[in-house]
């Protein structure tokens, strides 16, 4: 250590005669019990609804439950060393949690505390973690894509920036690997995201964010984690805190994307501290309010107007469904709120089909107005064709006693279900996913093998790069397919085909 | 415990509430503290509650009681009694004196020092925080030598702590 011992003493000094302590006027109360992360505090008549609490041992609360004689406060932090007759007091602060730029490429806690190991995080600005969502007199219309570098999502279930677009499956259908691909796909972009982990395993946490940092989206990124070990009151407030964080954001005018990963144990959370404060429990033990706690956090997801400062947050929560009921209770209510769903299916998961996407189940009501021109002209009937090939796949055993068009029907669909397959960490930009569906549905790949389309596409894209870079630039840069790029692009498939080993 | 602090609470409201009618907050608050001392006596608390008292024999003791009282403040203990409420009336003899303060615009502090205070010091206090709450004041000082120095000022729920402890962890906190 290069620092002389004086040198220390001079600082402290320093620092403890410039330290203000400005004298504490607060309200006291006691806690008369204390169990299960639960404390019953007498007293506290001026307690705001959700205001910060202190505990001795400098732990903090959150005022839940105000009463005539008393407030009912989750603990966020130990509470072992809690007792009955220990003094708590307020401190004028409603929950709030530190904002801006600096949060970035960090792994916070819902409070805002450092979780990486690397210095504390020093913030000027901390926004309240429950506001109200924007008005509509301050929206605009939803009306830039967010790519997410997946075909079959950009293709037929696109997401626009101000968005809400769920992401439902069973467990290991591959939901957290679309948010992480989505993240990824956001390099370059300017768009900041906010992964929000609630009650998951930590090394699932860690595990993500050592894949965000090798393919370099640490960068843009902020993951907020309140992880299974962690109180029911820092899992409840998680996905607001993780809100609060992308309208810093969204207020600037900048784009923000949120992930909520998942609202199923934010549900459980609530469900926790409702019934142990003693809440009347509903339809599956839930509490009343269920759908206010999800219904208020996606609001808040919007695409200001230009007057606001045009800015955007966009949420993708995640929903665990149990043996792909999702006519469960906190599926539906989550379906309802948002403007559209992404349903993976064990099935196709386990047929090869990844992303284990349902497509006929899966729908964003936003739709084409957050396509580019260029993905309207070749996915336009994508949806539909795919649909009904679905219809005539029960008769691909019999392939040969059918006629020559619906048979041709049954090879298309079998060819572009291969197209949309995708392998994890490698979201293609969208002149890229522009080319690749454009030979599919142009009927390029009609003769290739269906087991060579994969390869077809890699080399195709390949091909593209070396010879051809002109091409993709042009769609990238213009956003459509003009006449004149289309006879380019149909000359360059062609060109490749003749050398395509097939 | 917290039920029947909400449940002395309106006991309290409906008494003070008559009190105050009556324009005789102070007289009748002094009735209920004795009545409250009286019925405080361990072996009177055990006979009252004895669940095999029966009705008749109840209410002898009660009148019994009862005798010399202000008739508001016999009505008060006899309701009690008849719903089981007896427990409550230690709180409620606080809630009350609460209300009458709150109805004379009396301020009740309590301040706590670690040296003893002398009586200038006090009365100055006691000026300051007039001014600053409006209203009179009326304080209480206790010594409580672990604060280290500096006053701790409790009103009610509120606390104005300019102990040298607290800001001892203050300054922990804010080094570390």
């Amino acid at each position: 250590m290069a620092i002389r011992s004086d040198e220390i003493s001079e600082i402290l000094k320093a620092r403890i005669s410039s330290f203000e302590a400005p004298v504490v006027d607060a309200q006291e109360g006691v806690i008369t019990s204390v169990s299960d992360g639960i404390a019953r505090i007498y007293g506290l008549e001026k307690a705001m609804a959700g205001e910060l609490l202190e505990f001795p041992g400098g732990v903090l609360g959150l005022a839940l439950d105000l009463r005539e004689d008393g407030v009912g406060a989750a603990i966020m932090g130990p509470f072992e060393h809690l007792q009955e007759g220990d003094v708590v007091r307020t401190t004028g602060k409603v929950a709030q949690v530190p904002v801006g730029e600096a949060l970035v490429g960090r792994i916070v806690s819902a409070v805002g505390q450092a979780l990486d190991g690397k210095d504390p995080i020093e913030v000027s600005e901390s926004l309240p973690v429950e506001t109200v969502a924007p008005g509509v007199i301050y929206r605009q219309r939803v009306d830039t894509p967010l790519q997410t570098g997946i075909k079959a999502i950009d293709a037929m279930i696109p997401i626009g920036r101000g968005q809400r677009e769920l992401i439902i499956g069973d467990r290991q259908t591959g939901k957290t690997a679309i948010a992480v691909d989505a993240i990824i796909n956001q390099k370059g972009t300017g768009v900041i995201c906010i992964y929000v982990a609630i009650g998951q395993r930590s090394s699932t946490v860690a595990q993500v964010a050592a894949t965000l940092q090798e393919h370099g989206a640490m960068e843009h990124t902020i993951i907020v984690a309140a992880t299974a070990a962690e109180p029911a009151a820092l899992q409840f407030l998680a996905p607001y805190a993780g809100c609060a964080m992308g309208e810093y954001f969204m207020k600037q005018g900048k784009d923000a994307l949120v992930i909520y990963d998942d609202l199923s144990k934010h549900a459980q959370a609530y469900r926790q501290l409702s019934l142990l404060l003693r809440r009347p429990p509903s339809r599956e033990a839930y509490p009343g309010d269920v759908f206010y706690l999800h219904s208020r956090l996606l609001e808040r997801a919007a695409r200001m107007s230009e007057k606001e400062g045009g800015g955007s947050l966009t949420a993708l929560p995640v929903i665990e469904t149990q043996a792909g009921d999702v006519s469960a209770y906190i599926p539906t209510n989550v379906i309802s709120i948002t403007d559209g769903q992404i349903y993976l299916e064990t099935d196709l998961f386990n047929a090869g089909i990844r992303p284990a996407i349902n497509v006929g189940l899966s729908v964003s009501r936003v739709g084409g107005d957050a396509q580019t021109k260029a993905m309207k002209q070749v996915a336009g009937m994508l949806r539909l064709d795919l649909a009904q090939y679905r219809d005539l796949a029960a008769f691909a055993q019999f392939a040969s006693d059918l006629d020559k068009s619906t048979r041709a029907q049954l090879e298309r669909g079998q060819r572009m279900t291969e197209l949309l397959k995708q392998p994890q960490y490698a979201p293609l930009p969208f002149a890229k996913q522009v080319i690749s569906i454009f030979a599919g549905t142009r009927g390029y790949l009609d003769d290739i093998p269906v087991e060579r389309i994969g390869d077809f596409e890699r080399s195709l894209h390949r091909y593209m790069d070396q010879n051809k870079p002109d091409v993709e630039k042009d769609i990238a840069e213009k956003r459509q397919i003009s006449e004149e790029t289309d006879k380019e692009l149909r000359a360059a498939i062609e060109d490749f085909k003749k050398g395509f080993a097939g | 415990m917290a039920v029947s602090e909400a449940i002395a609470r309106r006991y309290a409201q409906a008494y003070f509430d008559l009190a105050q009618e009556a324009g005789a907050i102070e007289e009748w608050g002094r009735e209920l503290a004795r009545v409250a001392d009286a019925l405080a006596d361990p072996d009177v608390a055990r006979a009252l509650a004895n669940p095999r008292l029966r009705g008749a024999e109840r209410a002898q003791l009660t009148t019994a009681l009862v005798e010399g009282m202000l008739p508001q403040a016999a009505n008060l203990v006899r309701l009690l009694l008849e719903r089981g409420r007896i427990a409550a009336l230690p709180a409620l003899v606080a809630h009350y004196r609460r209300l009458a303060d709150r109805a004379s615009g009396v301020v009740r502090a309590e301040v706590i020092a670690a040296v003893p205070v002398d009586e200038q010091a006090a009365a100055r206090l006691r000026s300051t925080l007039s001014q600053k709450l409006g209203g009179e004041v009326e304080t209480t000082v206790k010594q409580d030598p672990s604060i280290l120095g500096g006053l701790v000022i409790r009103i009610g729920d509120r606390v104005i702590d300019g102990s040298v402890r607290t800001r001892l962890q203050q300054l922990r906190t804010a080094l570390t």
